[in-house]
């Protein structure tokens, strides 16, 4: 490193630092605006320049924080921008504590994203747990409390699992500690421990229960920063070093069709998003699975992709839960009279997660399902084409009728819903013109793509055709059983009620074991030391009156205080016998110590 | 003025399943001839006329039955997490 | 005379203490004196670092270890008096004699690092106990509740079943070589290692600083002596006689025979796997934070031996390092601790409830303060931890290291649910909490600390290096 390479997840740092002075909103405002511009032109800025940057030697290690190459710029652009739609979304929330955690959030993606060895990785990985569990523990209450609890706990595994992986391969190369791809042909238990440890976050199955649990908890601007980070930092990870990992195919497949029949069930609106997400990375992780350049490119602009499109349906949500405090589709309904701009950008957001020719999903999907095509994977690539039917099915169709159109909800919620503050919805019409632009400017995404000598082209007759009839049809579907799928007030079980139950039995065991032996070894304690203690002093108090001041004060009471003895002796008082002989111990004692 | 469109359309519904389905036919049609080419296809089946169309019926009512089915086992109450 | 410079100040620092005791309601004039005497001290003992050479006969050793543990002995008790602002929860009309005691501790502990005979380390050890004894039940009737005195008699009755346990192993040490002294001790102990009554010596040896530090299952004093005292005199507790302990710990791991030192690597692997784990699995249901921190200080304990056992210079130098870091950071939290408690009463997770709207900077102590603790990076905590564990790893200790590795993620859940509470709720109608300039300074220096050492190891870890070449 010759000159100065300013991270720019520095930038966040030092705002989120600097955020608690700025208490005076003319002063917060414009800098909750700046910062994360400053820090997307920084981006822009770096990502103009490859190269290897920030080496820093730090004991034995050099480590490296500016790693700047054809993924990381695509990953950082998207993130940055990210991070300017989520500030302001939530400009005018007034806990600055959660300004801070998203942008400390925000800042361990870019920190994963340019970092080129697992050491950064970690600092920067375990940053983003951080960060991202206030977010949803400032949505208070019990259950987002519980919830955040449930996240830390899958997040710290997952990060131990990544720590171990790690290490251990570091102690079987003899110090290699570089981020790049594994050996996924000859995996080793250090390649399988650092793989969970990525799809943790990547919410991959078995470990995917965390992410509606918890992003239907956190708050309305929260689950916007927390649907784009933490899941897609996680699949630029597992691009960098899982591409080809065969394993990732069929657990993308189970993420894809699995989170969409969970979908179905849902009627939380968070929740059925977040079963999108899943669904929705799962493309990605099939992608990453087929490995080849083609899919890793779909597998990247899908990520970017899926950040636009979600975090507009998430903003879209969380402007109706802002406003009218709910989100359950059964307690929602109708709120088009009051709030059709949101409908509209909603809608847009919909009709992108669909993939839809002229918006953005479309793009993207595309490439990752041709990939399984051209490697004549035809099973996958027939599932891949089933799963896109799915999201217009239960978010598009689903998720918009039940909250803006549908039965009406109640009088109170209507009177609440009106349309969000300024700021909200300049965020989410700049989503939405970022989904349109993407679908329609191919070249604006293309561009960006990790490998530049694919050719891919979307815009083919017959893919169009293909893409709306398998959407007319499937809305068709949606139309004829309309009538089953009106959401239910219930929750759906999920993997979670292992943890949750594990949890329980944890916390149980804690507090009725261990704190319970912890009290009852101090109480022995308490009575062995302290009974001793109290009867020796006895003894001695006891000794001190009976026998020296005895003495002293006369034969007389000597004598009938012995009397007293004698018949205490005879009462058969085991304690006061005990006293007596070892009264009678402690003369004899100094007698023969006097004697002799 | 999309309130207005929105209660435009809602008080001609049936116009407007009407149209949909004339659309659905005519992209059946548009998919199976005029934009269909051979060599975008990867196996024999999708050399059928409308097949996409039945791949988009089929795979939305597989996902849906699959739904309803998974729906009766795992479906439970509310407040089943809250003791 | 030069050599023996600090401990000679404090000894003139507590008869002036003791003279200002005699007035009444000095309790402020006391403090200061202390500060004062604190500082001075600190200065002095920095002046001070390179000497060399003994005094009484050979059983008083000033060297660069003996003075390294001095000037850290020295500022522990500044930034404690600093830290703990006006000692609300002591009784006022003791508060001089309170200082007076404190001040007698530190002069016990500063002798202790530079005692290399038995019997002065006896002595000195004493000196710095009793008057630790005498501070926790100098608590006040109100805030107490009375757990004060319940709290004193349990302090006294473990450190008296572990001195005779430590004395009991001192007598088998005399026996053994037939000298008190730890110039003659060392080679002779060597020597005999494979004798289980070397082993056994040395273990009961060690008992007593286990107590000091609260290592399993000498612990039992911990949490009850924690809640009970007052705020200030657990902060003390739980800092400055710790890193003595830990100095003479590290002086009687240099007795054994790392090439024989199987049976006594296990025991000490057993103790802290078992600190770890029970300090951290009883800190996860607490909810009074000094009893939580007391439960935290054994685990931490634990991790402090991890360093102990390699018996090496680098592992000894990594405790010292780790235990520096634990001082640091638990001042962090008993400074917020201190200031929170309006008139000394026990803090609970509760009224930390939205600190950081009722003080942002006493938040963001705590914050630093507990993701400290928990082990998170940049913080010292962190790289403490890590070097801890990559050392009993280069060991070959697997199965500790993973026991370590879990527990430090079991502790994160205790720490951020601390940190969650002062940040992520609402206040209530909880008051502000007024932060001086001198909460300022004392809380910047911590944090820069804490900051600094965690992200840059190097220095403090070569002079504790030099530091332990000495008794190596």
């Amino acid at each position: 490193m010759i000159d100065f390479w300013l991270h720019p997840a520095f930038i966040l740092i030092v705002g989120a630092l600097l955020l608690p002075i700025m208490k005076n909103p003319v002063v917060r405002r414009p800098f909750l605006v700046l910062v994360p511009v400053l820090t997307f032109a920084q981006i822009l800025a770096v990502n103009a320049k490859p190269g290897v940057y920030g080496v820093v030697s730090y004991l034995n290690w050099n480590l490296t924080f500016g790693r700047v190459d054809n993924l990381s710029t695509i990953f950082a652009f998207i993130m940055g921008l990210m991070c300017i739609i989520g500030t302001v979304y939530g400009m005018h929330d007034k806990n600055q504590f959660q300004h801070m955690a998203s942008w400390f959030y925000a800042a361990g993606s870019l920190g994963v994203i340019y970092c080129a060895d697992y050491l950064v990785l970690f600092l920067f990985w375990e940053m983003m747990s951080f960060g991202s569990v206030f977010l949803i523990w400032c949505a208070k209450g019990p259950k987002a409390l519980k919830a955040g609890y449930r996240y830390l706990f899958v997040h710290t595994a997952g990060g131990l699992f990544l720590l171990a992986g790690f290490v251990l391969r570091y102690q079987a190369t003899g110090g290699d500690l570089f981020f790049g791809p594994l050996d996924v042909a000859n995996p080793q238990l250090y390649t399988y421990l650092i793989a969970i440890g990525l799809i943790v976050n990547a919410a991959v199955p078995p470990f995917h229960s965390w992410l509606p649990d918890a992003y239907a908890e956190a708050t309305f601007n929260g689950s916007v920063f927390l649907c784009a980070f933490t899941t897609k930092t996680a699949i630029y990870a597992c691009i960098r070093a899982l591409s080809g990992m065969d394993l990732l195919i069929p657990l993308g497949l189970v993420m894809i069709l699995g989170a969409i029949i969970y979908g179905i069930m849902e009627n939380d609106s968070r929740r059925v998003l977040a079963w999108d997400i899943i669904s929705q990375v799962g493309y990605m992780v099939v992608g990453i699975g087929i490995g080849t350049p083609l899919a890793i490119n779909g597998a990247a602009a899908h990520a970017v992709v899926h950040i636009l499109y979600k975090s507009l349906l998430f903003m879209g949500v969380g402007s109706v839960m802002y406003m009218t405090g709910k989100t359950k589709l059964t307690e929602l309904g109708g709120l088009y009279k009051k709030m059709p701009v949101t409908m509209f950008l909603t809608l847009i957001g919909g009709l992108s997660v669909s993939a839809f020719p002229l918006f953005c999903a479309f793009v993207s999907k595309a490439m990752i399902i041709t990939a399984a095509m051209n490697e004549h994977m035809m099973w996958t690539g027939y599932l891949l084409l089933v799963g896109s039917a799915g999201p217009f099915v239960y978010v598009c169709l689903k998720l918009v009728y039940y909250i803006f159109f549908g039965e009406e909800c109640d009088a109170d919620t209507m009177d609440k819903a009106a349309e969000p503050p300024v700021n909200m919805k300049i965020a989410m019409m700049f989503g939405a013109f970022m989904c349109v632009l993407v679908g329609t400017y191919v070249p604006f995404l293309y561009n960006m793509l990790p490998f530049q000598f694919v050719e891919y082209h979307p815009y083919g007759a017959y893919h169009i055709a293909e893409t709306l009839q398998i959407l007319a049809f499937a809305g068709f579907g949606f139309f004829v059983f309309r009538k089953y799928l009106k959401p239910t007030d219930t929750i759906s079980i999920d993997l979670d009620w292992i943890y949750r139950m594990f949890g329980r039995g944890f916390y149980w065991f804690d507090k009725m074991v261990v704190e319970r032996v912890d009290t009852w070894v101090s109480r022995i304690w308490d009575f062995v030391l302290i009974t001793i203690l109290m009867q020796v002093s006895k003894f001695w108090s006891w000794f001190d009156w009976h026998a020296i001041d005895g003495v002293v004060d006369g034969l007389a009471r000597s004598v009938r205080s012995l009397g007293g003895q004698v018949r205490r002796l005879q009462s058969g008082q085991i304690q006061y016998n005990i006293y007596f002989a070892a009264t009678v111990m402690a003369i004899a004692i100094f007698a023969y110590a006097f004697a002799s | 003025m999309i309130i207005r469109l929105v209660e435009y359309l809602q008080e001609r519904l049936q116009t407007v399943i009407a149209v949909c389905y004339v659309l659905m036919a005519g992209l059946t049609i548009w998919g199976s001839v005029v934009a269909y080419h051979s060599h975008h296809t990867h196996m024999f089946f999708e050399k059928w006329p409308g097949f996409w169309s039945l791949f988009g019926l089929v795979a939305c009512f597989g996902l849906l039955i699959v739904a309803k089915w998974l729906g009766n086992c795992v479906k439970t109450r509310e407040d089943y997490y809250d003791d | 005379m030069q050599l023996f410079l600090p401990e000679l100040f404090l000894l003139g620092g507590s008869l002036v203490l003791f003279f200002v005791s005699l007035g009444e309601d000095k309790g402020k004039l006391a403090k200061n004196m202390t500060v004062l005497i604190g500082a001075v001290l600190c200065v002095l003992c920095a002046m001070g670092i390179n000497q060399d050479g003994t005094l009484f006969y050979d059983a008083y050793k000033i060297d660069f270890f003996s003075q390294f543990f001095k000037l850290v002995i020295a500022a522990g008790l500044t930034l404690v008096t600093l830290a703990t602002g006006d000692m609300k929860g002591i009784n006022g009309k003791i508060k001089a004699e309170y200082y007076l005691f404190m001040v007698i501790s530190t002069l016990g502990l500063v002798m202790m690092v530079s005692s290399v005979e038995l019997l002065s380390l006896f002595i000195a050890l004493e000196l710095s106990s009793f008057s630790l004894y005498l501070m926790v039940p100098m608590r006040d009737e109100e805030t107490g509740e009375r757990q004060q005195m319940e709290a004193g008699i349990k302090y006294i009755m473990f450190g008296i079943i572990s001195t005779g346990a430590m004395l009991f192993g001192m007598s088998y040490l005399f026996g053994l070589t037939g000298s008190t002294y730890f110039s003659d001790l060392v080679p002779a102990m060597q020597g005999m290692f494979h004798n289980p009554i070397a082993l056994l010596a040395i273990m009961l040896f060690m008992v007593g600083f286990f107590y000091k530090l609260a290592i399993f299952p000498f612990h039992f004093w911990v949490p009850d002596v924690y809640q009970g005292a007052a705020n200030g005199t657990t902060a003390f507790i739980a800092s400055v006689p710790k890193i003595g302990a830990v100095a003479i710990l590290l002086r009687i791991a240099t007795l054994a025979n790392p090439q024989h030192a199987d049976w006594l690597i296990t025991m000490l692997m057993v103790v802290a796997a078992c600190s770890m784990l029970y300090g951290n699995l009883s800190a996860l249901v607490q909810t009074d934070i000094k009893r939580m921190l007391g439960f935290s200080g054994i685990a931490h304990a634990g991790f402090v031996l991890l360093g102990v056992l390699t018996l090496d210079e680098l592992g000894f130098a990594r405790s010292t390092y780790y235990i520096l870091g634990y001082v640091l950071m638990n001042l962090a939290c008993f400074l917020v601790i201190c200031k929170v408690s309006v008139n000394g009463e026990n803090v609970n997770r509760d009224d930390l409830r939205g600190l950081y709207k009722r003080s942002p900077f006493l938040a963001l102590v705590l914050l630093v303060g507990m993701f400290a603790m928990a082990g998170i990076p940049p913080f010292v905590g962190f790289m403490g931890k890590f070097m801890l564990l990559a050392g009993a790893l280069q060991a070959d200790h697997l199965p500790l290291v993973i026991i370590g590795v879990v527990n430090t993620a079991i502790a994160i859940f205790y720490y951020l649910s601390v940190v969650r509470v002062a940040f992520a709720e609402a206040p209530g109608d909880r008051p502000d909490v007024d932060t001086d300039a001198t909460t300022w300074c004392v809380g910047l220096v911590l944090m820069a600390c804490i900051v600094y050492l965690g992200i840059a190891p190097n220095q403090l870890l070569d002079y504790a290096s030099q530091a332990m070449r000495m008794i190596m």
